[in-house]
Formats: C-alpha cells, sequence, structure tokens
C-alpha cells in the first residue's frame, strides 16, 4: 500500500494533476495504488485550482466503489487527499508584499536593503493574487515553510516506502521559486512545527524517493488588459536563470524531468484569480507521463541511483515526439507511450461518448464554438438502458442519479473537455475524432486497435452486443455502481485492444 | 399422449368444421375407424419446427432481426412470431387445401349421398381449409409463445423480449 | 464463424419447410378394395324330402296352393341357387325319386305317394327328422316338407307321445347342431287348401275335409348356405294365401359389424375404437335431448323385418336409455338395421342390447293342444316340435347377437 505524495505547486501543477486524474480515470497503469496530491499556491481563488479541486473529489468518490477485485482499471488508483484537504494552506493573508516582509517594523538599514532589492512596483504587489512572476517575491513567501503547522498533517501520513513528486512550472511566479524551496524543506532533517516540536516521521520523509518535473515554457500570454506584471516576453530569461540556479539540484533529487514546447499558444491574460483559467495542454499531459514513469517498477532501475539512501546521481529525463508536428495523434507517439496511453484513453472515451457526452458546434453570441454536452440524440445509454439485458434491474429508474453515477458522468464530461482543450492548442493533441457520433471511427489513424466494425451489429449496437455479452461474466454479487464500472471496463477492453 | 397435438387442434374445431377433422384425425371412411395418418400430429409437428426455428434464431442466431440489441424490443418479437405464423398458416392451408382437390378426404366425410348415390349435402369446403390455416396460425402462436418461455434465458440480447 | 452458422441455419430451415411438401400426396394407406371376382364355390346338393304319409294325401290334389308351392319353390331353387336337387319321400325310410324336377313334379298326387311305399300310416316327426338329420353332407341342405301332424298311432298316450317327441327332437338336435356348429335350422308355415281325409290323435279318420290347413318347409344345413338360400329363393313370391310365417335359428352368438353412426348426435366417436365407444356426448342443441344411433348388421340371422322390429325381442341393458329399431338407409358397408338411443340426460357407461333369440307369436297361434277336431290353420303339437328345435339350439344362450356402445 506504497503512496506516491504529489506537490503540485502553482497552476502548472494543478494542470498536471489534473491530467494525472484524468488518466487514472481512463484506466492508465500506475506503480503505486494510491496518489495524495497537494497543492501549493498562494492564489487560491485560480480557476485552475478549483477546476482540478472538483474532479479530484469527484474522482474520489467514484473511486470508493471500485473494488479490489474484477477487471476494472477506470479509476482503479486510489486518490486520497491529506486530512486538511487538497490544498497546503499557507499561513499568511497579507495583503501587500511590503506588508509581509514586515517593512514597517524593520529597522532604517534594512529598509534600504529591501528598497535597493526589489522595485516598488514589487513592494506595493497585492500578494493574494499570486506572485505574478517574480520568482524573487515567491522564494521569500514560501519560506515560510520553516516554522509552521504547513506540513503537520503531511509528516503525520507519510510512511516507510512512499515517494515524493514535486511538480511545478520554471517561468511563471510561484512554482519556479517554490520546487526549490521545497525540495529543502522536505529533506531537511528535523523540522519543527510551530510548536518547536519536530514533525514526526521527518527522518523517512527525509530520505524517501523524490522526483521532480519542471515545466519549461509552454504557452505565452497575450497582453494585459489590467495592471499586470506578468509578461512572457520575460518567460525565457526567467527560465534561463531559474535554471542555473537548478544546477544546485543535483543530487538532491533522484529524477528530474523536464518538459517543453516552442510551439506556443496564446493563452488570454488572466493574472490570476477567478479568470485564470488555461486551457488543457498536451504538456500538461506529458507532466503526469513523468509521474507515471517514476513510480513504474520496471523502470526502478533507470529512475534511482541510490546507496545506504544516499542519492549517487541525479536521472535527467525529457520527453519528445517524433517529429515536429503541428497536430499530434497516436501515431506520433513512441511505441512506449502509445501503449500506456492509447487503450486507456481510447476506452474512457468510447465509456462516455456511449453514455451521451459529446462534442458539438453551438452558436454562442453569434460565433460557432465547439463545446461539450451531454445530447440526447447521442445518449446510447439513455436510449438502450430500458431495453437491454445488461441493464435490467441493475442500471434502470433512478440508477443514472446516484451520486457515484452522477460524479462518474461530471468527469465524463470534463474529460472530453480536456481532450477538446488540447486539441484546441496550437501544439495540437488530437488523437481522437471528437465531434464523430459513432463508435467506430473515432480513433485517428490506422491503428487496428477496435473491434467495432464487425457484422452484423452497427455501430453501438455493437457495443450494446457486448455489453449484454459481458455482463454474465462480471460477478453478480457487485454493487450496481461497482458493476457498472466493471461492465464498461471490460466491454471496452474487448471492443479496444491495441497492442504493439 | 398421440392426440395431444389434436385436441390442442380441436380447441379451434368450430372454425374449420368437424368433417374436416376428422380427415385429419385419420377417419377413414371405408373400415369407419382412425386408421389413416393422424394429420394433426403431422402439421403439428412441423408447426411445432418452423415456431421452434424461428423462436432459436430470434434469440440466438447473430443476424440483424435476430440476436440484436436493436431487436429486443416486445414489437420485435411479435414481428416475428407473426411471420413464423403466416408460414404455419400457408402450411397448413396447402395441406388441407392439396387433400381436398386431389379427393384424398373420405368420401362420408365430405358429402351425404342419396339411395341413388347422388350427393345431397357437402360438408367441408374450401373455406376450411383456409379457417384451419387460420386455426394453425392460433397454433403456432401458441408454441411460439411455449417455445419463447422456455428458450429465451440464454439469449444474448433477447433474453428480456418480450416480457420478464 | 457467425456467417457459417446463418447459412447453415437458413439451409436447415428451407430443408424443413420442403418436407412438408410430402403431406399433400396420397398415401397408399387406405383399405385395399374388396375383390369384385367371386370365388368360386362348390354348388351345394340340396335334398329335398317330401313326407308321404297318410295325412300327406289331403294337400297334394293337383292344381292346390301347395302343388304349386313346390313346384315353383323347387324350381325357384334350381335357377336361383342350385340345379343340384335330390328328390326323396320321407316316412319311416327315405325313398329316393331321383332328381328330375320336371318328372316328380308332375307326378305329385296321392297315388305317386301310395305306389312308393314304406309306411305311410304312422307319422313321427321326430324319426322323420331324425333320419334326415342323420344324412352327413355338410355341403348340403335338407329340404324337408311335411304337414307337421303327428300321427302316434292308436295305440299310444298321445299326451306323452308328444313330449316324448319333443325330447326326442332336442335331442337329435342338440347332436346335430353340436357336430354342426355351423347349423341353423328354418320352418317356414304355410296354408293350403286341404281336401282329404284328416286323421286325428288317436288316428281317428276325418272324411271329407275341406279346411285351409297349415304345411311347413324346414331347411336345415349351415347357415351360410340357408341364408344363400333364404336371400335367393324368396319364398313370399310364391303364389300363396299369405305370408308364410318364419321360424329361425342358428347355432350360438355371433358377432356382427355394428357402429355408432357418426353425426347422429352430439359427440365424438372414441379414437380408439370409435366405432364402439364415444365420448363428450351431451345434449343435442336443438332438441334438449341426448341422442345417438348405432348401424348394425342384422342379415346374418335368418330374421325378418318382423322379427328384428319389434322391440320385444330385444333386451336393453341400461334403462336409461330408450331406444327403437329401424330399417337402415342404404350404406357402403352392410349395415341392415339402425338402433335409435335416446335419453333425457347424460349418462355414462355401457348401453348393451341383446337380440333375442325368441320362439315367434305365430307358434302359439298356429298351435292345437288337442288333437281331436280338424281346426283351421292350425296343427297339433306344432309348438313341441319348434320348441325342441328352440331349445337344443339356445340351451346355453338365447341371444343371437349382443352390440354394445361405451359412453366415456
Amino acid at each position: 500500500m506504497s503512496k506516491l505524495y504529489v506537490f503540485g505547486i502553482g497552476g502548472t501543477g494543478a494542470r498536471v494533476l489534473k491530467s494525472i486524474t484524468m488518466l487514472l480515470a481512463a484506466g492508465v497503469d500506475c506503480g503505486v495504488d494510491t496518489i495524495v496530491p497537494i497543492i501549493i499556491d498562494r492564489d487560491l481563488s485560480n480557476k485552475d485550482l478549483s477546476r482540478t479541486k472538483l474532479i479530484i473529489e469527484d474522482y474520489i468518490a467514484v473511486n470508493k466503489c471500485v473494488g479490489a477485485n474484477g477487471k476494472n482499471m477506470f479509476f482503479k488508483t486510489k486518490i486520497s487527499l491529506l486530512e486538511g484537504g487538497l490544498y497546503l494552506q499557507l499561513k499568511d493573508n497579507t495583503q501587500k508584499f511590503d506588508e509581509f516582509i514586515g517593512k514597517r517594523t524593520m529597522t532604517n538599514e534594512n529598509k534600504a536593503l529591501v528598497d535597493m532589492l526589489f522595485s516598488s512596483r514589487t513592494l506595493g504587489l497585492d500578494m493574494t493574487e499570486g506572485f505574478q512572476g517574480n520568482p524573487n517575491i515567491g522564494s521569500v513567501v514560501l519560506n515560510q515553510f520553516d516554522d509552521s503547522n504547513v506540513f503537520n498533517k503531511f509528516a503525520n501520513d507519510f510512511k516507510d516506502g512512499d515517494k515524493i513528486f514535486i511538480i511545478s512550472s520554471i517561468f511563471g511566479g510561484t512554482g519556479a521559486s517554490g520546487f526549490p524551496l521545497l525540495r529543502k524543506i522536505l529533506q531537511t532533517p528535523n523540522v519543527k512545527d510551530s510548536e518547536g516540536k519536530n514533525l514526526p516521521n521527518w527522518g523517512l520523509v527525509n530520505k524517501a524517493p523524490i522526483g521532480a518535473i519542471s515545466v519549461l515554457p509552454y504557452f505565452i500570454v497575450g497582453p494585459a488588459k489590467k495592471e499586470s506584471q506578468v509578461d512572457s516576453d520575460t518567460f525565457i530569461d526567467k527560465t534561463r536563470a531559474a535554471l542555473s540556479y537548478y544546477k544546485t539540484e543535483d543530487k538532491k533529487v533522484d529524477t528530474l524531468y523536464y518538459i517543453a514546447d516552442r510551439l506556443t499558444s496564446t493563452y488570454e491574460h488572466n493574472k490570476g484569480g477567478d479568470a485564470q483559467k488555461n486551457d488543457a495542454h498536451f504538456v500538461e499531459l506529458v507532466g503526469a507521463l513523468a509521474i507515471l514513469d517514476f513510480v513504474n517498477p520496471l523502470k526502478a532501475g533507470k529512475n534511482f541511483s541510490r546507496e545506504n539512501d544516499n542519492i549517487q546521481k541525479t536521472n535527467y529525463k525529457e520527453f519528445a515526439i517524433s517529429s515536429n508536428l503541428k497536430e499530434i495523434n497516436f501515431g506520433s507517439l513512441a511505441d512506449e507511450t502509445k501503449r500506456l496511453i492509447i487503450n486507456p484513453l481510447s476506452r474512457f472515451l468510447l465509456f462516455s461518448k456511449y453514455m451521451g457526452y459529446s462534442v458539438k458546434l453551438k452558436d454562442i453570441d453569434g460565433k460557432n464554438v465547439l463545446v461539450v454536452e451531454l445530447n440526447e440524440s447521442n445518449d446510447t445509454f439513455k436510449k438502450e438502458h430500458k431495453h437491454q439485458p445488461y441493464a435490467r434491474k441493475r442500471f434502470t429508474g433512478e440508477f443514472r442519479q446516484e451520486d457515484t453515477v452522477k460524479k462518474l458522468e461530471s468527469i465524463q464530461s470534463k474529460y472530453l473537455e480536456w481532450l477538446l482543450e488540447m486539441e484546441n492548442q496550437e501544439r495540437k493533441f488530437a488523437p481522437f475524432n471528437l465531434m464523430s457520433a459513432n463508435c467506430n471511427d473515432y480513433i485517428k489513424g490506422d491503428l487496428s486497435v477496435s473491434k467495432l466494425k464487425e457484422f452484423p451489429y452497427k455501430n453501438w449496437a455493437r457495443v450494446d452486443d457486448e455489453l449484454n455479452a459481458q455482463i454474465r461474466k462480471v460477478d453478480k454479487s457487485l454493487k450496481n455502481d461497482e458493476c457498472f464500472l466493471e461492465l464498461f471496463y471490460r466491454v471496452s477492453e474487448k471492443l479496444i485492444n491495441y497492442k504493439n | 399422449m398421440e392426440d395431444l397435438l389434436g385436441n390442442i387442434y380441436c380447441w379451434f374445431e368450430s372454425l374449420f368444421g368437424q368433417n374436416l377433422a376428422e380427415h385429419l384425425w385419420g377417419y377413414n371412411c371405408e373400415t369407419q375407424v382412425y386408421d389413416g395418418k393422424n394429420l394433426f400430429n403431422s402439421i403439428g409437428l412441423i408447426t411445432a419446427g418452423v415456431s421452434l426455428a424461428f423462436v432459436l434464431a430470434y434469440y440466438y442466431l447473430p443476424l440483424y432481426l435476430f440476436n440484436h440489441p436493436r431487436s429486443n424490443r416486445w414489437w420485435n418479437w411479435l414481428i416475428i412470431l407473426l411471420i413464423a405464423g403466416i408460414i404455419n398458416f400457408f402450411i397448413a392451408y396447402g395441406w388441407t387445401v392439396n387433400d381436398f382437390l386431389n379427393g384424398n378426404i373420405g368420401d362420408c366425410l365430405m358429402y351425404t349421398r342419396d339411395e341413388q348415390g347422388n350427393i345431397i349435402a357437402q360438408h367441408i369446403f374450401k373455406s376450411d381449409c383456409w379457417l384451419f390455416g387460420l386455426s394453425n396460425l392460433f397454433v403456432s402462436i401458441l408454441f411460439f409463445i411455449g417455445w419463447s418461455l422456455v428458450f429465451k434465458w440464454w439469449s444474448r440480447n433477447c433474453k428480456h423480449s418480450p416480457l420478464f | 464463424m457467425n456467417k457459417v452458422i446463418q447459412t447453415l441455419y437458413v439451409f436447415a430451415v428451407i430443408i424443413l419447410l420442403a418436407s412438408c411438401g410430402n403431406g399433400g400426396e396420397n398415401t397408399d394407406e387406405k383399405t385395399p378394395t374388396k375383390d369384385s371376382i367371386e370365388v368360386e364355390t362348390i354348388k351345394p346338393t340340396v335334398n329335398v324330402y317330401i313326407e308321404n304319409s297318410g295325412s300327406m294325401d289331403g294337400f297334394v290334389n293337383r292344381g292346390n296352393e301347395f302343388t304349386s308351392f313346390i313346384t315353383s319353390y323347387l324350381t325357384d331353387i334350381s335357377i336361383k341357387y342350385s340345379n343340384d336337387i335330390n328328390l326323396y319321400y320321407v316316412n319311416s325310410q327315405i325313398i329316393q325319386l331321383g332328381s328330375d324336377l320336371t318328372n316328380f313334379t308332375s307326378r305329385l298326387d296321392a297315388n305317386s305317394f301310395r305306389q312308393m311305399g314304406g309306411n305311410r300310416g304312422e307319422t313321427h316327426i321326430f324319426q322323420l327328422l331324425d333320419t334326415i338329420l342323420k344324412v352327413k353332407d355338410h355341403n348340403s341342405i335338407s329340404i324337408f316338407i311335411t304337414d307337421g301332424i303327428f300321427s302316434p298311432g292308436r295305440r299310444r298316450d298321445a299326451s306323452n307321445y308328444i313330449v316324448d317327441q319333443y325330447n326326442g327332437i332336442k335331442h337329435a338336435f342338440s347332436n346335430y347342431s353340436r357336430s354342426n356348429p355351423k347349423a341353423a335350422v328354418v320352418v317356414y308355415q304355410l296354408l293350403s287348401q286341404f281336401n282329404g281325409t284328416f286323421y286325428d290323435r288317436n288316428d281317428r279318420l276325418i272324411m271329407n275335409v275341406r279346411e285351409e290347413l297349415p304345411y311347413y318347409v324346414w331347411l336345415i344345413g349351415d347357415l351360410a348356405e340357408v341364408k344363400k338360400l333364404v336371400d335367393n329363393v324368396s319364398i313370399t313370391n310364391v303364389k300363396s294365401s299369405n305370408d308364410p310365417n318364419i321360424f329361425a335359428i342358428s347355432k350360438g352368438k355371433k358377432e356382427i359389424n355394428y357402429a355408432v353412426k357418426r353425426g347422429s348426435g352430439n359427440f365424438k366417436l372414441d379414437k380408439s375404437n370409435p366405432k364402439k365407444e364415444i365420448t363428450n356426448l351431451r345434449k343435442d342443441k336443438r332438441t334438449g335431448k341426448v341422442k345417438f344411433s348405432v348401424d348394425a348388421d342384422l342379415s346374418g340371422f335368418l330374421l325378418n323385418n318382423d322379427y328384428l322390429l319389434d322391440l320385444s325381442n330385444y333386451k336393453s341393458s341400461n334403462p336409461n336409455y330408450q331406444f327403437h329399431v329401424k330399417k337402415a338407409v342404404s350404406n357402403p358397408h352392410g349395415y341392415t338395421h339402425t338402433f335409435e338411443f335416446a335419453a333425457d340426460n347424460v349418462h355414462k357407461g355401457n348401453v348393451t342390447i341383446l337380440l333375442k333369440s325368441q320362439i315367434p307369436q305365430w307358434v302359439e297361434g298356429v298351435n292345437d293342444n288337442e288333437g281331436l277336431n280338424v281346426i283351421p290353420g292350425k296343427t297339433f303339437g306344432i309348438r313341441y316340435q319348434i320348441h325342441g328345435v328352440y331349445e337344443a339350439f339356445t340351451f346355453n344362450n338365447n341371444n343371437y347377437t349382443e352390440i354394445t356402445i361405451n359412453i366415456k
């Protein structure tokens, strides 16, 4: 029962955590049975955070009904939260930076030093909206990790054999500064809490396997609409600066992953708060792949080089695609990646489409926009469950109103949104024909993946036929929601089976 | 036991008439006993067989209209029942009308004759053959329902068609 | 794989449907038609015995009914039945007359009777019959023509004599029927003008009697032959003053062909025994009464319709059903009569009708118990003769046949 504690710092951390949640919902193989996500951000109103939080909460609810036996892989890996919740609460509520560092109460000499180090604009920064691309501020603020109760719950929970992973972006504000600081404190022995007591299990934490991914720039922001200190022109400079600092991380982490993309999309300039909601990007999915790589037991040899619990060297890893295509589909990926994600993503998409979720072109405010919606004419489940033997006495009546099922469908809807967002980036990740209403032509490329075209069952009837066949093999004593997942997994496994 | 099928058909005897019924039982005008072929058994077995064939097809044959996720509504079952019924209707009609036209039906059942041998009344008509066909349609329906209740339970897609 | 199953399946269904085409063909299960070729049988011999005792003289005056009858009857027989006829006079012995019918009939008179000899004085009917019965010839029919008058002789007591004769006749016919299991006897009683001397029971003469007196024609032989003779040579055609009375008896109980008549009531024929068992008997919709009919072939007994249509000659085992008898309508099965049964309600069980063999009423009517006078139309002691024959044939069974219908 080993766990992986994933610290996601800042907006990127939240989005990579969202990607890993989606992958786990789709049933990718995971080397640990529990992942504990922890988001660290000063800007708690960030919409990316709240999106991720909702998805993780829904995931946890669905995962509760998944049993230990059976073939089902959807939602198989457990996600659990620390007692305090998803967010690691930073203690200070101070609004402006100069208040935070307590400039007012400083001596005149220190005040002068502060004025030299920081511009007046920086000093007047309202930090409730994050560090707005100033890692120098972040580093100061985040140093509060020491002498605080921030890690109490984490330390309580930690056990021998657990691992740690840190996600951060090297540009931007919060992440760039947060990663080294966090790593440092995790490896500092005898850290005390606010009452001066040693944090429990901290010795284990110090020695725990630790990995990290540093996400390099993959987007730029457009011109500012309001007063903002975020300027993507400075992203590269800041990246260079941070990277040189990260040399000090050598031999401090077991594996360090890097991911970047030169083909960038332009995001709307929202410096934080409710509107900072960046669309999902393939790079975030790759970030999630890094997590999976880190915990893959088959990769232990490559990932860890320790002697007597001491890290002898850090393994550096990068991710690449076969050629510089603007549009990536499954064919662009390496064999290993294909094996990892083609089946889970395709199967979960099949499941979601069966439940009626689809992408449609809609006219919103005079513009044609692609949206994800639950469409009655695509909702095969709704149309068929009254007639098909697989649903009889199990999935009829109020089944769809059950909490677990509603949350499952919520994730399915967001899953399609996630795929749609990745498809709309400059670097498109578009392995699927998301607008297709059929069950047998939505995977692009000739991958010989599916058995969905067999005569005489056309289109979704093929799925119904397989559902009716598989229901007989499913353990009848399972509760309805668990049975539902088990059944659909078996069916999608039967119908979609990519091998290479 | 050998009269079972005949007794079932005779629920509908008022449709096709007692005289045609006697012929189907195998009544022999000369010997005045039932030493002819019991046609209720012959036709009944074929009807049972045709119904069974369609029932098995509906529940197990992997073909559109049969054992298909889109053909498991109650009215799909009903359509197959009617198709089987119509085939059995024509089998029964054809058999009896063939006997009727070829003079295979005993004279004492067909006609009443006077002392000189002239026909004074006819008892079996072609319409009785149609009505026997109709009776066989009903019997076919009974068989179809019976076979359905026995065989539907292992059907992958249609086990709840038409009911339960 | 699925396509293979489908194709096989379609073939199976086609074959199944095609095999039903056998249904309409003619089956060869109809019973074969009866042979229309008559099998040549050996022509039977007819032995005609005419009593030529003294009491017979009054009958044989030429031109009266008796003589006319003999002539026509024998001629008819020779044409319609068999021309192998042997003629005899019989009293205490049998006197052969040859086979020349024309010669015989032309010489049918008292003189010939006298000339032919034998003991003409006494007539012992028993002995006469006994003599005739002892002629062992299976393929023959014996015709015995007599006035049936006992002449015991002066010396004998007539009452005892009659009883002795009765016993003797009974004994003789018992033996005869035992050794001839198919034996049958027919006795016709006709009338003829008698013109001559009458002998009473004590052998006293009564002269110049001119009355109509009975005479009797006995047919003795196997039932089939006797029946053929009776059917082929009708006695009613012969010129006679009235229809002859008939007494007929044959051995044992005979199985006859009978069957419930389809459509004669509201019932179903039993499938395993449709001729004799019926099921689901209900009240007739129109009349509200329960009814059914049974056809039977009663031709095998030497009985005429007077007998067969007389309900007193039948006994029913089941009082719930009333019945009466009619002549059957024309049918290809040989049924001669139809029994119609009726009841107010359905009663399940057996209904058995027995055809009794009884001595017809006329026997008592023609019988003269005294024998002292000439009574027109009567014969002294005839009842004892008939009773003797009757009891010889019926001592263990006095029903000709029975029909039994089971109502389930």
